[in-house]
């Protein structure tokens, strides 16, 4: 329940949140519903094929709602959900590696992303506009990520919800 | 054993490079192509579009009521302005008239079909901004269900921002002009004293909301603040629709033709309610 309701909040804050935010923010670009994509990882309790289908799932509506490309951001969150797995192997959860963790997936899904549309002949490749893409996603989302952290472990304490960190 | 391990490994390679290929091939027809939304993309983007209006609702009523406010603050001003505005207006209509009026019978003898008069207007408002960060797309809260079609221009008081992408029963994609899609190019005129000159509208810097204008011949003169619109060339948009204005003039590094750069009038970053140009019933 818990973690139907992070990921269901984080996308539907996403869209509304776009509205408060300036099209081109230097610094406050949302990526709220991939953030709460590697927050609720520890809730799987190691239950891994469960926590890609709903990576999966949650991308294709990523697709569908937002940005009309549909299995691109499915494959996409696939992929960031592996790396979240592969993350989770080698550091234990708390603040400051939630914070290193978000940090490093959103760079990877900005580059992965815009990599791909280089290559399939959306855009020409522009390092700088990469670079500003990955910073401007950086500031806002770390902070979601460390709030998003702190709320959710604390409903699963008061809650004895089984979290395998 | 090694030999048949080795052969394994070459499938896993080969099987692997088709995978990939065939995946980038199915993004580059999704990202690309002009496709038209499924009927189930249609129903999921819609229901979930209309339940987070419902949530956003109470958020919109405060931050509406917060710009009201801040918009009381110089009220007075603003009446001041309006007040010689609106003795104008009475004239501005009559001359309106007589033109339309002109405008009719000049159609009839050059049989011409699309012009800004023929077009109807339908509000919108914006229920997200730019989610995808790279594709420069707002969603609007008008879709096929209003008479919203594909590739039908967008403007916003102040001027051009973009055209109708894809198109649900209740909602639609509006692609902006800022977009690096190197398909989103659309031809404009600059201003320059009794005459036209053409160009390109062809890229976008962020800084200092500018676009660039190419191929315009290296021997016309263009002052600074000329003013700049759509041409009405092609299907898209109607002539005579605001741009922006001319900041600076370059000539390429060929010295062959001029790069204008031109300054929006349209602030992109704070878009919440839009116009779709719609085309009369009846017209071509």
């Amino acid at each position: 329940m818990l973690v139907i309701l992070t990921l269901i909040l984080s996308f539907c804050l996403d869209g509304i949140i776009s509205n408060f935010i300036p099209i081109h923010s230097p610094l406050l670009i949302p990526l709220f519903t991939l953030v709460s994509l590697m927050i609720v990882y520890p809730y799987f309790k190691r239950h891994e094929n469960d926590y890609l289908k709903v990576a999966a799932i949650l991308g294709l509506f990523y697709d569908i709602v937002y940005t009309d490309t549909i299995f691109f951001q499915c494959i996409l969150f696939l992929i960031i959900a592996f790396c979240v797995r592969f993350l989770n192997e080698w550091v234990s959860n708390n603040v400051f590696s939630i914070s290193l963790m978000a940090i490093v997936l959103i760079a990877c899904y900005r580059t992965l992303e815009y990599s791909i549309l280089s290559l399939v002949g959306f855009f020409t490749f522009d390092s700088m506009y990469l670079l500003q893409g990955i910073y401007s996603s950086l500031l806002l989302n770390v902070i979601y990520a460390i709030i998003l952290y702190l709320i959710t472990d604390w409903l699963s304490k008061k809650y004895h919800i089984l979290k395998v960190d | 054993m090694y030999n048949q391990k080795k052969i394994e490994k070459k499938y896993f390679v080969l099987i692997g490079a088709i995978v990939i290929a065939i995946l980038l091939g199915l993004i580059a027809h999704i990202v690309t192509t002009d496709r038209s939304l499924n009927p189930l993309e249609k129903a999921v983007k819609d229901t979930v579009l209309l339940s987070q209006k419902i949530i956003y609702q109470p958020v919109k009523f405060v931050k509406d009521k917060i710009k009201d406010y801040r918009e009381k603050q110089n009220i007075y001003e603003k009446y001041k302005i309006l007040k010689n505005k609106v003795k104008e207006t009475d004239l501005i209509q009559a001359e309106k008239k007589e033109l339309e009026h002109q405008l009719k019978k000049m159609k009839k003898t050059l049989d011409l079909n699309h012009t800004l008069v023929e077009t109807e207007y339908l509000n919108a408002t914006v229920v997200n901004r730019n989610l995808g960060y790279w594709y420069n797309t707002i969603t609007i809260d008008k879709g096929s269900h209003n008479g919203v079609k594909k590739d039908m221009p967008v403007i916003v008081s102040d001027g051009v921002i973009g055209k109708i992408t894809k198109v649900s029963n209740f909602n639609s994609t509006v692609k902006l002009l800022t977009s690096e899609d190197i398909n989103n190019k659309i031809s404009v005129k600059i201003e320059v004293g009794d005459k036209y000159v053409y160009g390109l509208l062809s890229g976008y810097q962020r800084k200092g909301n500018v676009f660039t204008v190419e191929g315009i011949a290296d021997n016309i003169e263009i002052p600074k603040d000329s003013i700049v619109t759509t041409t009405g060339m092609g299907d898209n948009f109607p002539s005579g629709i605001m741009v922006g204005k001319v900041k600076k003039v370059k000539t390429d590094h060929f010295d062959l033709a001029k790069t204008v750069e031109v300054t929006s009038s349209v602030d992109f970053d704070d878009l919440s309610y839009v116009t779709i140009l719609k085309r009369k019933e009846g017209s071509n």
